[in-house]
């Protein structure tokens, strides 16, 4: 089990963070097209899945998967939006999203005046932190499956 | 007013006189800035925005609630819950409009104004239009553009402090321009 | 006058009841007054003038416990004189600001307690005003609470 990639995304679509850990294959494609095909497909999913409901949706969409890759989906009512991607054997991994948010995010970057809202995040202690809080998930080894 | 820690989930408490000064400070000061109440009041709207900005997020992730479906229970999360975690007071939600966007918030005690006497040369100033201000940048980020302002303010002789709220629309989420 | 009565809670209401302060004074650090107000009927300049003699007991008073002693020493200073018509009492708080209050001499049921009430009132009620962000301090005291409180304690009883 692994924790591929991690993005967290505004409520504008700008990508305010991207951390990597084992990723072994690129996209192939610039890192700002990634980020916006990647929003692109979460917004068009979430829009997507809220039309289909039967049922008044809250939280959106959570996870997807396909043969090889497991993404999990969390979005706050502000609009901000974290995307992680880990291997299959990860399960739904909800609260981790919600723990970044409201541990790190909030606490470094939201309650720190002089970290400008809606830019890419600049923070040395957010990027070491939320580097340090990846690696110690129980399900994130070294080892990529 | 108790203000809680986010790492260590035990409350601590800040002293509320501390608080009161500060913002008396604050407030004060503007005032010998701009030589004008109705500047003043700007300002700390402004300013008020601006905190509302960022406390919008520190309140979702301290608090488990989750997005509102209408007007009314967004009223009662901010009279129940947020007034209750950041001023230590419970405002009463009255004064619905016949429509349902509009209502009032009526604060028995207000915190901010605790020692403060308005002097006669002040007429035009809202003494805590800060507070309008951080409901409006704070709704504003979930996607709920509202008007707010005071109805009534015990600094004026009320005796009770109304803080009036008007729901103006729904922003709608779009993709960024330039993005297929 | 009466209907200022509900001013005083109920308990000091009864402490107050037989006291009537004639003269209410608040002094500054540097002994200019910040408050003086008196009853109407009476002779306003008289007072001032009383007041203004009383610093230089209080002075005495303060001035006459050692240094080391000074830091313990009560805000309390009791009766600082007594005239004919009047006795001044006094109060000094942690920061030099001194408190006198005139009392009719006539008045002969009142107790030390009471004016010790009287000056922890006053007191508590001049924090207020120093509270308030629009009060600048060292200007006189223009206060509609502070006002009501002392018209509460010049108020005969009822």
């Amino acid at each position: 089990m692994t924790v591929h990639n991690l993005y967290i995304f505004d409520r504008n679509g700008t990508c305010l963070h991207y951390g990597e850990w084992n990723r072994k294959k690129q996209a192939g494609i610039s890192k700002d097209e990634e980020f916006k095909l990647m929003y692109g497909m979460s917004f068009s999913i979430r829009s997507f899945v809220s039309k289909m409901s039967p049922l008044d949706m809250k939280d959106g969409f959570m996870t997807f998967q396909t043969s090889r890759y497991k993404l999990h989906y969390y979005e706050t009512p502000t609009g901000l939006k974290i995307i992680m991607n880990t291997d299959l054997g990860v399960p739904n991994s909800r609260d981790i999203l919600h723990q970044i948010y409201s541990t790190l995010y909030v606490e470094y970057i939201v309650k720190n005046p002089l970290c400008a809202l809606g830019d890419t995040l600049q923070s040395e202690l957010f990027n070491s932190r939320l580097d340090s809080f990846v690696r110690a998930l129980p399900f994130f080894s070294a080892r990529a499956a | 007013m108790s203000r809680q820690s986010n790492r260590t989930s035990d409350s601590k408490k800040m002293n509320s006189e501390l608080f009161t000064l500060t913002y008396g400070a604050l407030v004060t000061q503007l005032c010998k800035d701009y030589e004008n109440d109705e500047e003043v009041n700007k300002q700390l709207d402004k300013m008020g925005y601006n905190i509302g900005v960022r406390l919008i997020e520190d309140f979702l992730a301290r608090s488990s609630v989750g997005r509102c479906h209408d007007f009314r229970e967004t009223a009662d999360v901010i009279a129940k819950v947020a007034f209750k975690m950041y001023l230590g007071v419970t405002p009463s939600v009255t004064n619905w409009s016949p429509a349902g966007d509009e209502f009032s918030l009526i604060l028995e005690s207000n915190p901010l104004v605790d020692f403060v006497e308005l002097p006669d040369n002040h007429n035009n100033l809202v003494y805590s239009s800060l507070l309008c201000g951080v409901l409006r940048g704070s709704l504003e980020m979930v996607q709920m553009a509202v008007d707010v302002r005071f109805a009534q303010d015990t600094l004026r002789g009320d005796n009770v402090t109304e803080i009036r709220m008007k729901f103006i629309k729904r922003i709608e989420e779009n993709l960024p321009a330039g993005d297929e | 006058m009466t209907c200022l009565c509900f001013l005083c809670v109920s308990r000091d209401y009864d402490e107050l009841s037989s006291i009537m302060a004639v003269c209410i004074a608040v002094i500054a650090k540097e002994n200019y007054p910040l408050y003086i107000r008196s009853v109407p009927t009476q002779n306003e300049l008289k007072f001032h003038y009383t007041v203004h003699t009383s610093l230089d007991v209080v002075e005495e008073k303060i001035s006459s416990v050692g240094k080391a002693l000074a830091d313990q020493r009560e805000l309390y200073l009791g009766l600082l004189y007594p005239t004919e018509d009047y006795k001044v009492y006094g109060y000094v708080t942690n920061s030099k600001v001194k408190f006198v209050i005139v009392v009719d001499s006539s008045n002969t049921s009142l107790r030390d307690n009471e004016i010790r009430s009287m000056f922890r009132k006053l007191h508590n009620s001049f924090t207020d005003v120093m509270c308030n962000p629009f009060y600048i301090p060292g200007d006189p005291i223009q206060s509609k609470a502070f006002d009501s409180m002392v018209s509460a304690m010049m108020v005969q009883a009822c």
